[in-house]
């Protein structure tokens, strides 16, 4: 991803190195921004902060850990509080509930919504199973990069990303279902 | 292998966690069970679809974007350096205050603590030395005085301890009674200094109503100030010593105390003719067998002389002078003989023969001039003989190095005692 030489010049004191640095983290800070947010400006937001943050924090990197998964981690804590800030936070069971009980009821305005694509239906996921998705998919970490980059334990991840996946499944089989059946 | 687990292993295997024996297995299992195949065919489009995620780019560059508020933060940092420039001034200035506690907190960094330090390694090297001192070396008090006084061993015990200082103070205390007699001794020039400021700041102010002497001698005096200074400075003990005529006159006006002293009795020549405190200044000066302030204060009008008889000339005679002192300050420029009866002296350019009062005779009046013999030359060395009748000097004239001799016949008297023969 980023060369050593590139951080330890940035982390020397070399603007021009750190200004490189940036450019070549922009985009995959952006990406994750966009999609753990849904959203193009809070996501031009929470990626400036992330990357000013690693501007003014580059000397608080250590070799130990892998670059890429420390940006990672910066921007999805950025966004992971401007989403707690942003909107009312549910539980996965509750939502879960909410789901199950109106999805008959609910179908037809459900598959409508659904129906706009996967992006979206990754929007509905809890944010915790949004994250580990993005960093998955977005970032294509492994396991132990994606529980580095949260701080989660190994199984945690495993968990989140399949819990993740069971639902987007669900609802993008009833999307299909009302798609086949409409 | 149930279902639940087999799919749990399509999680795995679509995030590449699975081994070829669990991948294996898992395919066994969706061949025989069309449910699960169902669920891992939803579950690979799933996968698809996210791998397939567009990857959104930001539409304009986010690093442009926040490059000002990048340069804002350099900026602050900047200003943020500078204030803790100035802050880390601030704490320059109170980092001593921290230290210096801690330099009290420890005592043996603290002056008192290393007074102490030093005085418990000064007591420590005085017992060694005292410990390692051989006891019998004090049989004779003055070789033990002489050796502890030269390197400071000390002695053996407590006893001889206290027997250094009762030997010192005497010592301490004849300097300081004689006033100066020591200082002409050669043993102790210190000893002598302290004894001679009261008298300089009596008799200075007599000589006050004698313009004439402060006229003659204050001109040459003056002028010679800086550069006797300098040779006076370099050799006091030395022209103690001897006693020497011509130096009491040259540095008179110098800070320094062995001259002030010798201004004073210089002064007091003059004073002695109208005869006015000459008693007070000989008592003080010249106690007891104390012939050679006696002779200084004798000869000094001698030496001032030539200085005055240069007239308006003085600078002339201040660069002779000063000559003749500078050549002067390495040798010694009096030499009593060793009988104690005469004293040879070098003034100027004279070699001046001077008889001394025999016994305790301590009246100016005893110093006699025998001879006064003109050197011809700059000066090399003299010496007496053994026996007092004869010196012996040497004189650097022109081109060679003449040596004369110049003898004393005893029986004569001392005006016609003189019998120069020149050698070549």
């Amino acid at each position: 991803m980023v060369e050593q030489g590139l951080i330890r010049a940035a982390q020397s004191g070399d603007r021009d190195a750190l200004i490189t640095l940036l450019r070549e983290i922009e985009q995959h800070v952006y990406r994750t921004a966009y999609y753990i947010l849904n959203n193009e400006q809070d996501a031009m937001d929470a990626a400036q902060e992330a990357l000013i943050r690693v501007y003014t924090k580059i000397n608080s990197y250590e070799e130990k850990a892998q670059f890429k998964t420390w940006v990672q981690r910066i921007v999805t804590n950025i966004c992971i509080d401007k989403f707690r800030r942003t909107k009312p936070t549910v539980s996965i069971d509750e939502h879960d509930m909410v789901f199950r009980d109106h999805l008959d009821v609910e179908r037809e305005v459900m598959s409508g919504y659904l129906a706009q694509d996967i992006q979206e239906a990754i929007n509905q996921l809890p944010d915790h199973h949004r994250t580990v998705i993005v960093l998955r998919y977005l970032q294509d970490l492994s396991y132990n990069e994606i529980a580095d980059c949260l701080n989660l334990p190994l199984n945690t991840v495993k968990s989140y990303l399949f819990r993740a996946r069971q639902q987007l499944q669900n609802m993008l089989q009833e999307h299909q279902k009302g798609g086949v059946s409409g | 292998m149930n279902c639940q687990e087999v799919v749990e292993r399509m999680h795995r295997y679509l995030d590449r966690d699975l081994t070829t024996d669990e991948t294996a297995q898992m395919y066994q299992h969706i061949a025989v069970c069309p449910e699960c195949a169902e669920t891992f065919n939803i579950l690979k489009s799933l996968n698809r679809e996210l791998e397939d995620l567009p990857a959104v780019t930001p539409p304009v560059s986010l690093v442009d974007a926040i490059m000002p508020k990048l340069d804002a933060i350099d900026r602050d940092r900047e200003s943020l350096v500078a204030p803790p420039a100035v802050k880390s001034q601030e704490p320059a200035e109170m980092m001593p205050d921290i230290r210096r506690p801690r330099r009290a907190g420890s005592w043996w960094s603290t002056v008192g603590g290393r007074t102490a330090i030093g005085a418990a390694a000064a007591v420590l090297i005085l017992g060694v030395a005292i410990f390692n001192y051989e006891p019998k070396m004090l049989s004779d008090a003055e070789i033990p005085y002489e050796e502890a006084s030269t390197t400071s061993a000390g002695a053996n015990e407590d006893s001889a301890e206290t027997e250094i200082q009762d030997m010192v103070q005497p010592f301490a205390a004849d300097g300081g009674a004689e006033t100066g007699s020591t200082a002409n001794e050669g043993s102790d020039p210190s000893a002598g200094l302290w004894g001679s400021p009261p008298e300089s700041s009596e008799s200075d102010p007599s000589p006050g109503p004698n313009d004439e002497s402060k006229e003659k001698t204050d001109p040459s005096d003056g002028a010679k100030d800086t550069r006797e200074d300098a040779a006076a400075s370099n050799t006091p003990v030395q022209k103690n010593n001897d006693g020497e005529p011509q130096v009491p006159d040259q540095p008179a006006r110098s800070s320094n105390e062995v001259p002030k002293k010798n201004d004073a009795s210089q002064s007091n020549p003059p004073v002695d003719e109208p005869g006015q405190n000459s008693e007070s200044m000989s008592i003080q000066t010249s106690p007891n067998d104390y012939e050679a302030m006696d002779v200084q204060t004798e000869k000094l009008p001698p030496i001032s002389d030539p200085a005055g008889d240069a007239g308006a000339g003085s600078a002339e005679s201040s660069d002779r002078s000063t000559g003749s002192y500078q050549g002067l300050a390495m040798v010694p420029e009096q030499w009593p003989s060793p009988d104690g009866l005469y004293r040879a002296s070098l003034e100027a350019e004279y070699l001046v023969i001077y008889r001394l009062p025999s016994g305790d005779q301590t009246s100016a009046e005893a110093v006699e001039t025998v001879e006064r013999i003109p050197l011809g030359g700059s000066w090399v060395s003299g010496q007496w003989s053994e026996d007092g009748l004869t010196f012996k000097y040497k004189v650097q004239t022109n081109k060679e190095l003449v040596e004369s001799v110049y003898s004393i016949e005893k029986a004569q008297p001392p005006a016609s005692a003189g019998q120069k023969q020149p050698k070549p």
